[in-house]
């Protein structure tokens, strides 16, 4: 996990396609903010995105999964990245409420709550629950972990999520009552599937960076670095039973090796599949093969404190000259075209690949007016994306006239250069955050993008009054940056997951950030 | 020159250097398309009179790149031997000329120098000043250096120690004058045979390091780093890698038969043994 000191992290080294093949260790990865908004307020309980078992399923199966990157340390309340959040976020750890496979609130530390009119007041009730360790969930653990994780001084990776949190609150032995400073649509999903919202003991000694005292359907059993997790069933748990009694998350950086081994059983799923696995696996009695919604871009950042880069006619140019649909084939497909920082699972949704589409003439038009020498720029890319993507886009805006030289840097060298010091023309980065599209109205992020308008309608949906209201202002927004060609969306890779024919129930959809494993069912 | 091609390893190994340098040349002035032109729409074509061997994922001709693989492939060698010759041959004969507390620290010096795993080196190098092939081929020919101090240093030993030397000590040349017309020009085979030598562990380094990412960067086209983005398709287009793989093969097998034909011919002691 790259723990990024003063920003979250949003971004993934991808392996969703063949990596660069360079690296033979894990690098260090996957940071990312958690949670989709969705509407809705559920209170049905149920398992969290299970699928239909298979009926001999054996419920005490052991189930293995490969995973990409492994995580660092096990606190979820001071260690950023997907890796862990996938690991142990509803599996281990629970907040107040959590979500379900369709992207409703369901409860889990509260059985119910309640939001005044106003939307600053969020009442809870507590339901009666324990930790891993058998001491009873009090109230004074939940104002203690909420606490925690806000507040200029927190470690929490997704403390910048509870900035508008004013007090938490015990109302009674029951009853927990937060108030904010101003409307925040996205606040229930902090609370439900974010680090920021997770539940620990207040007190007790638990050595939190090696094993974990949570209050989820699995206890973390055994954890052999550099190799895998073993998640496994708590007996005690309060809800459902989960539907397996061992899952253990495998990470194996190398395609090639992950392919052996769902080959030879010594995996049952692989997440996040590259095409090559795909290609492998094709006609394979053997295995399912399920694409899932992802709410990622492949972005291709332009530094707009470039006075080049400024000029919106040379970032529509960019976006004109770059054949998308084209990108998606030769990287071997499974990905969507956007055209704009929105994907189709996103309610603000709507089709804006029309905007700046393909169009080498038009492009050409757009920079007759510039200085051809002006029309170089370094594409500074961190070397675990595939590099053909590089050389495509090089290639594409050569045609154009843009002189393009790619500098390919270690991620942790690029999060310094690029994303820290901003010291880039053009840049190339995974998105994972949902919600990345209101970033363009922060003209401090990475982009140097500095629009009124945008930095207006981010604001408003963030504090809008409604659901509705902020899809609505969500989908200006999206559709603003998109004419302003304030980045280059190049596609959105969909979650590709082979799985044997012997599992079932497992999450496809959205799991970069959250994988609940207790739906999982296997046959043997 | 007659005698390296009557030996089977000499013209083995002047064969496949001639191939690849003559691929080198052609690809300056002529491909039989643009290597760096991407077409989707051609992406892992099969084969064919277009594409003698076939098209990548970004639809760009095979050949082409590999003939365009060749110059880089080539002018690094070239540019890594340059180096260690440069380096090295000074070296040796200062570590022949200077007395022997002298040359003994040397000795030390380079016997660290040698541990230093120069891949390593060349991955500091390139780190520190950014990916290139120049930087990769400098920093091989440096390590590359002391390896020729080392081994040429003996025959130069060798030579200073002859009859003739020792006459023409005696005749009062000065010990530079000796070593530029006596020692060196009797050491001259030996130095030829190990930069040849030199030229195939060059050649191989830069497919390693481009392999790995700190040579030749994106997208010129070399031999390392093509076979670095074939290798994801190992398992279902084994035959997308054998080209740049062969290619590799080609040059170091070349450098070195080249090598092997030039001791044979060239230095006496062996050419008497294989009597």
């Amino acid at each position: 996990m790259y723990r990024c000191p003063g920003h979250s992290g949003v971004f993934r080294h991808t392996r969703a396609f063949e990596r660069y093949p360079m690296r033979r260790f894990p690098s260090i990865t996957a940071i990312a903010l958690t949670g989709l908004i969705v509407t809705g307020c559920s209170t049905t309980a149920g398992d969290l995105d299970a699928a239909p078992a298979a009926v001999e399923s054996n419920s005490d199966a052991t189930i293995d999964v490969q995973f990409t990157i492994e995580p660092t340390n096990l606190d979820i309340t001071s260690t950023s990245g997907a890796a862990l959040q996938q690991l142990l976020i509803s599996n281990v750890y629970e907040g107040l409420i959590s979500k379900n496979a369709n992207g409703e609130y369901i409860p889990a530390l509260a059985t119910d709550w309640t939001v005044s009119d106003d939307a600053l007041t969020y009442t809870f009730e507590l339901a009666d629950a324990a930790f891993h360790d058998g001491s009873p969930v009090v109230v004074g653990d939940i104002v203690a972990s909420l606490d925690a994780a806000r507040g200029a001084e927190s470690v929490n990776p997704d403390a910048k999520r509870m900035m508008l949190v004013e007090t938490v609150s015990a109302v009674d032995d029951d009853t927990v009552e937060i108030t904010l400073s101003d409307r925040d649509t996205y606040f229930l999903d902090t609370l439900a599937v974010t680090s920021a919202g997770m539940i620990v003991p207040a007190d007790d000694d638990t050595d939190r960076a090696n094993t974990s005292n949570g209050t989820g359907p699995y206890t973390v059993a055994q954890w052999n670095k550099g190799s895998t997790i073993t998640l496994e069933r708590n007996d005690e748990y309060r809800g459902d039973a989960p539907m397996n009694k061992t899952v253990v998350f495998h990470y194996i950086a190398e395609a090639t090796t992950a392919m052996n081994a769902l080959s030879t059983g010594e995996i049952d799923v692989l997440t996040a599949a590259s095409a090559e696995t795909l290609a492998f696996f094709e006609g394979d009695d053997a295995v399912d093969i399920t694409a899932g919604d992802s709410t990622s871009w492949m972005t291709l950042g332009m530094n707009n404190a470039n006075p080049v880069l400024a000029n919106a006619d040379v970032r529509r140019a960019i976006n004109m000259g770059i054949d998308k649909a084209g990108l998606i084939t030769v990287i071997g497909g499974n990905a969507v075209e956007v055209g704009s920082m929105a994907v189709p699972s996103d309610p603000w949704y709507s089709d804006l690949t029309d905007i700046n589409a393909y169009d080498p003439e038009g492009a050409r038009e757009l920079l007759t007016d510039i200085d051809p020498s002006e029309l170089a720029f370094t594409l500074t890319v961190a070397n675990t994306y595939d590099i053909k993507i590089s050389e495509y886009i090089a290639a594409q805006l050569g045609e154009i006239g843009i002189n393009v030289t790619i500098d390919t840097v270690e991620f942790a060298t690029w999060l310094e250069r690029a994303y820290k010091q901003k010291e880039y023309d053009l840049t190339m980065v995974l998105h994972v955050d949902p919600t990345t599209l209101t970033y363009y109205g922060n003209p401090a992020y990475y982009w140097n993008y500095d629009n009124a308008q945008a930095q207006q309608l981010a604001s408003a949906a963030k504090s809008a009054a409604s659901t509705q209201d902020r899809d609505e202002k969500m989908a200006e927004l999206a559709e603003l940056i998109a004419e302003d060609a304030a980045s280059g969306w190049l596609y959105s890779p969909q979650t590709m997951v082979v799985a044997s024919t012997d599992v079932s129930g497992y999450p496809v959809d959205r799991i970069a950030n959250r994988f609940p494993v207790s739906g999982m069912t296997a046959v043997n | 020159m007659i005698a390296l091609l009557r030996n089977p390893s000499g013209l083995i190994g002047a064969v496949l250097v001639t191939v690849v340098a003559t691929a080198a040349l052609l690809s300056l002035v002529w491909t039989p398309s643009d290597p760096l032109a991407v077409d989707p729409t051609a992406s892992w074509l099969a084969p064919s009179a277009a594409h003698l061997l076939g098209t990548d994922a970004l639809g760009r001709d095979s050949f082409s790149a590999l003939l365009v693989g060749a110059q880089v492939t080539l002018g690094s060698a070239l540019l890594a031997t340059t180096v260690a010759a440069i380096l090295g041959l000074p070296l040796a004969a200062f570590i022949e000329l200077t007395p022997s507390v002298v040359s003994s620290f040397l000795q030390r010096f380079i016997d660290i120098m040698i541990a230093f795993p120069t891949l390593i080196l060349a991955v500091i190098l390139v780190t520190s000043f950014g990916s290139s092939t120049w930087t990769a081929a400098i920093a091989v020919g440096l390590g590359a250096s002391v390896v020729v101090a080392r081994t040429v240093a003996p025959e130069l030993r060798r030579a200073h120690a002859s009859d003739y030397s020792l006459l023409a000590l005696a005749a009062g040349a000065s010990s530079g004058r000796i070593m530029l017309h006596h020692v060196i020009p009797n050491a001259g085979s030996t130095i030829i045979v190990r930069l040849t030598q030199v030229l195939a562990g060059a050649a191989l380094a830069e497919a390693g390091l481009s392999y790995l990412g700190f040579g030749t960067p994106a997208p010129t086209p070399s031999w390392g780093r093509t076979l670095a983005e074939m290798q994801p398709q190992i398992m279902t287009r084994p035959e997308v890698l054998l080209a740049p793989a062969l290619c590799i093969v080609i040059v170091v097998l070349g450098f070195n038969l080249l090598g092997d034909g030039l001791r044979d011919t060239l230095d006496p002691r062996t050419r008497r043994s294989n009597r």
